[in-house]
């Protein structure tokens, strides 16, 4: 894990950006570490886009300032500044060269022959293309173009690169290995990475840090684990992972948690954030967090009857309509052996691990 | 580039369709062989008769076309040959003419091309239609106010010397000037629209790209946007180029006897008694040869590209 004693790549301090009355950012303020991974997730829409447009020098911005490495940038042109983009559609020039692409970045920076032959070449292999050097980028496939994109984008040695959803047009599989491949990169080179995807699952498998995004604005930001299990709102809770929502409200306060009530007069026992005010929300609890038991286990908090099976490979989600009348989703587990010895309609308990059930806003 | 790909694939595609196909492309089979090849065919069939004093032609087989236009044999046609100069001088300055007209149309016509295709959607069409307003009306009409507004008293004149930018009227008629001026007035369009065309095509994230790497605007519109609007630029030459160098109505008009052009040249072949249509046909088919000369050259350019 990265500490905050690196020192910081990009500060972004109170950024805004207007087209015209639509607001993209509001202002945004963020710190990205030096050699950090670091994702910008949101729906689209979100801003995640803009922002990273606006590192890169493609936006520019109607309020706030951007340091990188403590240098203002906000009035730099894109060319000038040292970061490097990986650009959704990888975005080759395709007049030229697999070579001829990723040494672009060095003859704009008027290094000598050599040197870029030599870089081009190490380039080429770090994204095992050696071979590929003399294609016309177009006539590679969507994979080695991707990786065309990342060989060109690294060869200038930036100092931050910036990735716009570069796995998005790939297949599954191959998103898959390239995730690993980007992380590995991040952590061989050194460089700071800011990755900006909509795909929650991508963000928590590559992240350092992720800062998770909508309507312009930063709602939190955390490394994987803390966003996943200390959602700060309702947005994050919900965009990150799958969470039960039930109508809650706050009917005792102790210091570190409280009491919340269900409809019928259900109680459950709920951590609270600081930031929790108002008494009526939403009890979040993820469907891993829950088990299904016996209907008269003291230990049980909920009961309901099972609803619906819907089998997922590694696990089994359950749907329970408990006694409020909403329905709660279950993940179970498919263990080799152990079986779920219910069915459709069976009264049940349900256990809530301690402290998973959070309190929010809403 | 794209018009090789396409056709390879459309031939390797054929298979149990050709038949049909081959029914189907009739009509425009047709239309090539009776607009294009036969008139093509009879000019060079009539460039080697003899002519007929009163217009027109007599049926009998003759190269004296061709020797009128690169021989010269004395008033009687006794002497011994000698190279006829006035008709090859004729050509080259044609040719003179219709490159620097083609020149003068890309260096305005790519900048107003490059502008309309990087304005927004809403407003590009107006734009376009702006450029083709006024090829709404008849060459000849547009080229005869073109010669009222240019001549010594009219109002370009006029308007200078009320500005005060010169003393007495300039010269302009009857100038390889005008001429230039009435080219690049006539076939403007022809350059504009293949090279909006391919500018509004163009993936700006290219350029994005190419700013993202340290590049500057220049090396980017070199290295980036002109290697991908080729095609455009080059189609909007030879649409220039070619029209330009068999123009008459232009140099005829606005540049007067001292700048006959080849166009001027053919035209007075087939009008009235005077004409000489062997002769006419001949400079014709000189014309077309030099014409397919550009042509090959291109689409071996194009050739190059693809390999």
């Amino acid at each position: 894990m990265h500490s905050v004693s690196n020192p910081i790549a990009i500060d972004l301090a109170n950024i805004s950006k207007q087209y015209g009355d639509v607001t993209a950012l509001n202002d945004v303020s963020a710190s990205i570490y030096d050699s950090e991974f670091f994702t910008l997730l949101g729906p689209s829409g979100c801003g995640k886009t803009t922002l990273l447009r606006i590192i890169a020098g493609f936006e520019t911005v109607s309020a706030g300032n951007i340091q990188l490495y403590g240098q203002e940038i906000r009035d730099l042109p894109a060319n000038k500044r040292p970061v490097n983009t990986v650009f959704q559609q990888y975005s080759l020039f395709p007049h030229m060269t697999v070579a001829e692409n990723v040494s672009f970045g060095l003859q704009m920076q008027g290094r000598d022959r050599a040197f870029i032959k030599d870089r081009t070449a190490q380039m080429l292999e770090l994204v095992q293309l050696g071979s590929y050097a003399d294609r016309k980028s177009t006539q590679l496939s969507g994979g080695q173009q991707q990786r065309v994109a990342l060989a060109r984008a690294l060869a200038p040695e930036p100092k931050v690169l910036l990735l716009d959803e570069p796995l998005s047009a790939l297949d599954l599989k191959l998103r898959q290995s390239m995730r690993m491949e980007l992380k590995q990169i991040q952590k061989h080179t050194g460089i700071t990475f800011v990755f900006v995807t909509h795909d929650q699952e991508e963000a928590l498998t590559m992240s350092d840090r992720i800062a998770v995004m909508s309507n312009g604005q930063i709602q939190q930001t955390g490394d994987a684990h803390s966003i996943y299990t200390d959602p700060c709102n309702l947005f994050v809770a919900d965009f990150i992972g799958e969470i039960n929502k039930l109508d809650a409200t706050i009917i005792e306060r102790f210091d570190n948690g409280g009491l919340c009530q269900l409809g019928d007069g259900v109680t459950v026992e709920c951590s609270l954030s600081e930031s929790t005010q108002q008494s009526e929300g939403q009890l979040c609890i993820r469907p891993e967090c829950l088990t299904i038991t016996s209907v008269d286990d003291k230990r049980s908090s909920l009961q309901g009857e099972i609803d619906q099976f819907v089998f997922l490979g590694t696990d089994t989600q359950v749907s329970v309509k408990i006694s409020t009348g909403a329905s709660v989703l279950v993940r179970v587990q498919n263990t080799s052996g152990s079986q779920l010895d219910a069915k459709t309609g069976d009264q049940v308990g349900l256990i809530i691990d301690p402290g998973s059930a959070r309190f929010l806003d809403s | 580039m794209a018009g090789l790909t396409q056709q390879s694939i459309s031939t390797s595609s054929g298979g149990a369709f050709d038949p049909l196909r081959k029914r189907l492309l009739f009509p425009a089979w047709l239309m090539i062989g009776f607009f294009l090849v036969l008139p093509v065919l009879m000019m060079l069939v009539y460039s080697f008769l003899t002519k007929e004093f009163r217009g027109g032609v007599i049926w009998e087989f003759s190269t004296a076309a061709y020797d009128q236009f690169f021989f010269d044999r004395g008033l009687f046609g006794d002497e011994p040959a000698k190279i006829e100069w006035t008709y090859i001088v004729i050509f080259w300055r044609s040719i003179v003419q219709a490159f620097s007209a083609t020149v003068i149309c890309l260096l305005i016509g790519f900048p107003t091309a490059y502008f309309i295709a990087t304005r927004p959607d809403s407003t590009r069409n107006i734009w376009l239609f702006l450029v083709t307003v006024p090829y709404w009306v008849n060459l000849l009409i547009r080229t005869v106010s073109m010669k009222f507004l240019i001549r010594d008293n009219g109002p370009l004149n006029e308007w200078l010397m009320m500005v005060g930018v010169i003393e007495s009227p300039i010269h302009l008629i009857n100038t390889n000037f005008a001429v230039q001026l009435g080219l690049f007035y006539s076939y403007l369009p022809f350059m504009v629209l293949p090279i909006y065309a391919s500018v509004e095509r163009f993936n700006f994230s290219l350029a994005e790209a190419a700013a993202d790497l340290y590049a500057d605007k220049w090396v980017i519109l070199c290295r980036v946007i002109l290697p991908a609007v080729k095609p455009g630029i080059i189609a909007g030459c030879i649409l220039v180029f070619v029209p330009s160098l068999g123009a008459f109505l232009a140099p005829d008009l606005l540049g007067g006897a001292k700048n006959f052009m080849i166009g001027s040249l053919i035209e007075e072949q087939f009008k009235g008694a005077a004409g000489n249509w062997p002769f006419g046909a001949a400079a014709s088919m000189i014309l077309l040869s030099m014409v397919l000369l550009v042509l090959m050259f291109y689409a071996r350019s194009q050739a190059r590209t693809v390999h």
